[in-house]
């Protein structure tokens, strides 16, 4: 059985790297990515599971890592803001102005970048009801709703 | 932050986990069964609850299967809302879970952790009071498979060390026709949030043999299906109006910051006359 007494070394596998880190069975992912791996992309802010700042991908699937332990992520792949390089939902959120202040928008990409995977042939209903787990506070809704569809369009291009 | 410490176990048989259990609470260290984490996360954090112990049961096969057998649909305790959601397998629970939280959250949520959390709301249990499910029990002297309404009263009351392995449904009651409803507070903030929030009212109702079965949340401090609302509901001898009348007087309907009593009763009203049209039960 699989357990973890209080505090040990435990192996992360975090953005195709895996990373040893001593883990508290208490800590939070969030906590654990941003104080002991430096990766500060996952942002705090509600810590509640309400705002989605702090979104990241388990397996693929967009987790609020405020809500997750980190020893849950153990044998998981776990893929933060860091983790994405170049890719067409970060391009697209620049193109489209999909931001302001920028506080919310890794953990929009993390969970719009999930749902064009995931759900490649999304329609409207889906990008509605995925988009109700991130607050932004600045920007309109609107402009994010774009990005995602400008990426599924051009993904939908590419496979014909 | 978690102000505290505790120890953390992942076993890989019910069994294994309800002997832990029994080992765990005579050390004293308050275990608490683990499923998606995030209410025990949540409260642990604002120190409203502080187990010694946690006992994740995502490890166990038992608790993750999803299958259609004999006639009757197998969900373990520990899927996740998301995963019931896209395996497209029983409408009604998919409704009903499908508007708790948010979308992420519910990749996290278990439908177990829903049934088994102390948030007074627990929507997706609506849809196994109307439906009449089993509920598979693990204790140390072994399964029991029980149904709801014997074990279900305000929440799920089952033995300390026993946790709930899977939830059985008929499958032909799980096809049947259905409504489900769920109004929040004018609390929208911005597209696309305005969906999102605790129910003011959350409902869900079948027509099955000619006879309408209804289980609310959000109106009382607890999910219920009551049999005198069903009763009042069904009696087809006096107006549809007056029977929506009678039947609302049986619910101790709650007043708080997301809507006064009379609101809800008034919301309550429209959505059952609502779904008496909907399941063209008249
Ligand atoms: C922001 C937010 C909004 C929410 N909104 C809603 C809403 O609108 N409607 C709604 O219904 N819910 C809502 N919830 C969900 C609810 O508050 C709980 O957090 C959730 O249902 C708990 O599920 P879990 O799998 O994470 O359980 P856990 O946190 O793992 O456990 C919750 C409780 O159940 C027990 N438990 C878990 N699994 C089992 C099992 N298999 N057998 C026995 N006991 C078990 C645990 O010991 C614990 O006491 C919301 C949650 C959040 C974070
Ligand atoms: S910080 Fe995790 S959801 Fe807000
Ligand atoms: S861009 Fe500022 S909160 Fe979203």
């Amino acid at each position: 059985m699989f357990s973890l007494q209080k505090k040990e070394f435990m192996d992360l596998n975090i953005n195709g790297e895996k990373k040893s880190v001593v883990i508290r069975s208490a800590d939070t992912l969030l906590d654990v990515l941003r104080n002991q791996l430096g990766l500060t992309g996952a942002k705090p802010s509600c810590k509640n599971g309400d705002c989605g700042a702090c979104t990241v991908l388990i397996d693929g699937w967009p987790v609020k890592s405020c809500l997750m332990l980190a020893v849950e992520a153990v044998g998981h792949e776990i893929t933060s803001i860091e983790g994405l390089k170049e890719t067409a939902m970060q391009k697209t959120f620049i193109d489209c102005f999909a931001f302001q202040c920028g506080y919310c928008t890794s953990g929009f990409i993390m969970n719009c970048h999930g749902l064009s995977r995931i759900h490649p042939g999304a329609d409207y209903g889906i990008i509605r009801e995925w988009l109700q787990s991130n607050l932004c506070r600045c920007t309109g809704y609107e402009e994010i709703t774009d990005a995602i569809k400008s990426v599924l369009d051009q993904n939908a291009a590419l496979e014909q | 932050m978690i102000p505290f410490d505790f120890e953390y176990y992942r076993p890989d048989t019910p069994e294994e986990a309800v002997m832990l259990y029994d080992d765990l609470y005579k050390e004293g260290k308050n275990p608490l069964y683990y499923g998606g984490g995030t209410e025990i996360i949540s409260f642990s954090r604002l120190y409203q609850l502080y187990p010694g112990a946690v006992i994740d049961i995502k490890g166990i096969p038992e608790c993750n299967v999803l299958e259609q057998k004999n006639g009757y649909l197998v969900i373990g305790a520990a899927l996740t809302l998301s995963q019931i959601q896209e395996s497209n397998i029983f409408p009604l629970l998919i409704h009903c879970g499908g508007r708790v939280a948010d979308h992420t959250i519910r990749d996290k949520i278990t439908l177990g952790g829903n049934i088994c959390a102390k948030i007074p709301y627990r929507e997706a249990v609506l849809a196994l009071l109307t439906c009449d499910a089993d509920i598979m029990i693990q204790g140390t002297d072994g399964k029991k498979r029980v149904n709801i309404h014997e074990v279900f009263n305000q929440f799920l009351r089952i033995n300390k060390g026993e946790f709930l392995l899977q939830v059985i449904i008929n499958e032909k009651i799980a096809r049947l026709p259905f409504a489900s409803y769920k109004t929040t507070a004018d609390g929208a903030v911005a597209y696309p949030q305005d969906k999102i929030g605790y129910p003011v009212v959350s409902g869900a109702g079948i027509n099955k043999d000619g006879k309408l079965r209804v289980a609310v949340s959000g109106v009382c401090n607890y999910p219920v299906r009551l049999a005198e609302v069903d009763n009042a509901l069904n009696d087809t001898g006096i107006p549809r109006f007056e029977r929506i009348n009678n039947a609302v007087e049986f619910f101790p309907i709650i007043s708080d910051m997301e809507g006064s009593a009379d609101y809800r009763t008034f919301v309550l009203k429209n959505i059952l006359f609502d779904m008496m049209e909907r399941l063209e039960y008249y």
